[in-house]
């Protein structure tokens, strides 16, 4: 490291190189931050190679130099003895330093890696650091996601992780379609697992693609101009009952029989999740004890028990 | 039906000198046997799925089946000589329990048979259900490991027990001149025929499990029969049909001990498992819902469609045959058949039952082995567990 320099250089002579550009989609919010800080501190990362200075680390500042037309800025200059991929660790190694990567740079990262080194090594030697789960088809799920990270950087903050390594699986018109989706739904990250596996069973069993599904039935819904939670539920109730037919007719059957009761407020009767065991439940909350027998003659009346023994029976 | 005899024998040195290596050794003329030394890790090796691993096992061979609190269990109990299976069903659970890539059965012959006769002889007013077929097919190595000439012959003599070999196979020709005094089953998975062509990999057709049914019914063996997993796909109750009609068209039914009916249910892993394999695969999707014991299963009501479809029919070709439900709520027993399984003393008790009135085995047991061996507590009428917890 002798040969280590720390230089202002003019940003003419530094060459950009896709490689290295791993973070392109967080330019935007650096730039933001650079324009109140006004200057660069943290100098770029260069090395010197045959064909001339490539840029490392640093795009975005490099990016935001250029538009403000600063003509030099500070670089720490690494000699031609370093190699590629050994500049592509350090860079990995530094940055892991001080924050964590999010699921774009994980999978341009990898993708770069790939290059060089075989899935086993990529494994071994870089999933702990980048905090990659060992899982199967992990490799190839963020090499899939590499591929299509430009589309992808429009989503993050959209889209959780887990959604997004669902959805590199599917066909590119479904997958765009989803993308669409969940951007006008903005909802949590269980639900838009639960929307996406909905979609895959019904997607499945009707053998006709997600984008089918999401653009002809659902798009009515996504695309009104109602509140987000709304248009959550909507869709979710609409999959549910493609999904589980006899479910979601057993679930109106009780919810009208409750409901044709007229239990008061402080008397509620749930039935086992699914309907799948025996625990049914009743709650009653009371301040003196003649409302307490006034609900429980009501729950015992002949008209209710019979009622109700033919949901659960 | 393609199932090869395996390529390559591991052996552990412990169990060089087993009766099941002996019998490799003569059966598998063009197989490679290499015996691996304590130190010697398999993996050095690259076993694939046409290798056989022959180990010494140390734990328990005797096991009651895994069962639950939350469903009936039958009170089978598992006798473990191996593990793995290579016929290939696309639904098979194997795939999630095992991720050794090979074959394995067990050559400490005697140390199972002790571990049998011990079990066997101090419990000798309890009626053992036994059968190998848990966590591996029975027969489908038995035209090479010769194991069915072991046990089958070791059973004729126990007056409180009965063995059940459980098989996707026609490997029965081992089975024929064996002196088994009606002490074994042999019993067939059976499905519905798109299921069987589709989904069962290098199992035999129907026709061909019937066919090797019938043999063994010729040859004085007991039958049973075992329609797990049943799918509801679109037409199943014509497809099933198809089924129950040849196996009551080909078998006596008064040689078949009992009936089971199972209909699909998974870990949520062998769902993910099978759709990174082939993503298109539909028969985990549907009404599956999240169940007490950790499993998909099918919404109740599509269950007890299933099972009353069964039942019904299966009554239409012999009103007294025992038909069960394996790992089945109270309730969907009630629904599907017209009583809970506590009316006939428990599902155990209802299966020992049929054992003794068509087999004449165990008439003098007085307890079920699953007295014995299950340690979860069974399902009773009373709302006695908390799903709320586990979903």
């Amino acid at each position: 490291m002798k040969e280590l320099a720390l230089e202002y250089l003019h940003l003419d002579i530094i060459k950009e190189d896709d490689f290295f550009n791993i973070s392109s989609h967080r330019a935007e919010n650096i730039c933001k931050i650079l324009d109140e800080a006004g200057e660069i501190i943290s100098p770029l990362w260069v090395l010197k190679t045959s064909n001339g200075i490539i840029l490392v680390d640093g795009y975005s500042r490099f990016r935001w130099a250029k538009s403000r037309n600063i003509p030099n800025i500070p670089c720490i200059i690494f000699p031609e003895s370093i190699s590629t991929l050994d500049m592509l660790i350090k860079k990995i190694t530094s940055t892991s330093l001080v924050r964590s990567f999010d699921i774009i740079e994980k999978a341009n990262i990898v993708s770069r890696l790939y290059k060089f080194l075989t899935p086993t090594e990529i494994k071994e030697k870089f999933f702990e650091q980048l905090k990659i789960p060992r899982k199967s088809r992990m490799l190839k799920t963020l090499l899939k996601v590499a591929d299509i990270s430009e589309e992808v950087s429009k989503y993050t903050g959209v889209l959780c992780d887990k959604a997004i390594m669902k959805l590199v699986w599917w066909d590119t018109e479904s997958m765009m379609a989803a993308f669409d989706m969940f951007h006008a739904l903005r909802c949590s990250v269980s639900i838009q697992m639960e929307i996406i596996e909905l979609i895959e069973d019904i997607s499945r069993l009707r053998e006709e693609p997600p984008h089918l599904i999401i653009r002809n039935r659902l798009k009515e819904i996504w695309t009104d101009k109602i509140d987000f939670r709304l248009k959550t539920r909507k869709i979710r109730d609409l999959l549910k009952k493609e999904l589980f037919p006899k479910l979601s007719e057993k679930e109106k059957l009780f919810n009208n029989f409750i409901k044709s009761q007229n239990l008061p407020g402080n008397v509620k009767i749930e039935h086992p999740p699914f309907f799948e065991g025996d625990l049914w439940k009743v709650s009653i909350s009371f301040s003196e004890t003649s409302e307490l027998k006034k609900h429980l003659e009501g729950l015992s009346s002949y008209r209710f028990i019979e009622g109700l023994s033919k949901i659960i029976d | 039906m393609a199932i090869f005899p395996p390529k390559r024998v591991f052996i552990q040195s412990e169990v060089e000198n087993s009766p099941i290596v002996r019998n490799l050794k003569k059966n598998l003329p063009d197989a490679r046997f290499i015996t691996l030394e304590k130190e010697t890790p398999i993996e050095e090796f690259f076993p694939s799925y046409t290798d056989l691993q022959v180990l010494q096992f140390k734990g328990r061979f005797i096991r009651s089946c895994p069962a639950t609190k939350y469903y009936h269990c039958c009170g089978y109990v598992i006798l473990h000589f191996g593990e793995r299976c290579t016929i290939g069903c696309t639904y098979c659970i194997l795939q999630a329990y095992w991720n050794q890539p090979c074959l394995r059965i067990f050559g400490n012959i005697d140390d199972m048979l002790s571990e049998v006769e011990k079990m066997l002889d101090s419990h000798k007013d309890t009626l053992f259900r036994i059968g190998t077929g848990e966590f591996t097919d029975s027969l489908l190595l038995d035209p090479w490991t010769g194991f069915s000439e072991i046990l089958v012959p070791y059973f004729a003599n126990k007056d409180n027990a009965i063995l059940e070999l459980k098989t996707k196979t026609i490997f029965i020709e081992r089975l024929k001149h064996l002196k088994h005094k009606g002490h074994t089953i042999v019993s067939w998975s059976l499905n519905a025929p798109n299921i069987v062509s589709q989904e069962e990999g290098k199992a035999a057709p129907i026709s061909d499990r019937l066919f090797a049914a019938k043999k063994c019914a010729e040859w004085g063996y007991f039958l049973a029969f075992h329609f797990d997993p049943i799918f509801y796909f679109p037409g199943w109750e014509k497809a099933y049909s198809e089924t129950l009609q040849q196996l009551f068209e080909t078998i006596p039914s008064d040689r078949i001990v009992y009936i089971s009916l199972g209909s699909f249910r998974f870990m949520p892993e062998l769902k993910k498992e099978i759709l990174k394999k082939r993503p298109a695969w539909k028969l985990a999707s549907g009404e599956f819902i999240m169940s007490p014991d950790g499993k998909m299963r099918y919404f109740r009501d599509i269950r007890i469609e299933l099972y009353k479809f069964f039942v019904s029919r299966i009554r239409e070709f012999d009103p007294t045959l025992c038909v069960y439900l394996c790992m089945e709520s109270g309730k969907v027993w009630e629904k599907a058949f017209g009583f809970h399984p506590r009316d006939k003393g428990g599902l155990p008790a209802m299966l020992d039952s049929a054992v003794k009135e068509r087999m004449q085995v165990g008439i003098r047991c007085t307890q079920s082995a699953s007295n014995l061996l299950l340690t979860k507590p069974q399902p009773t009428n009373t709302a006695n567990f908390s799903t709320s917890k586990i979903i």
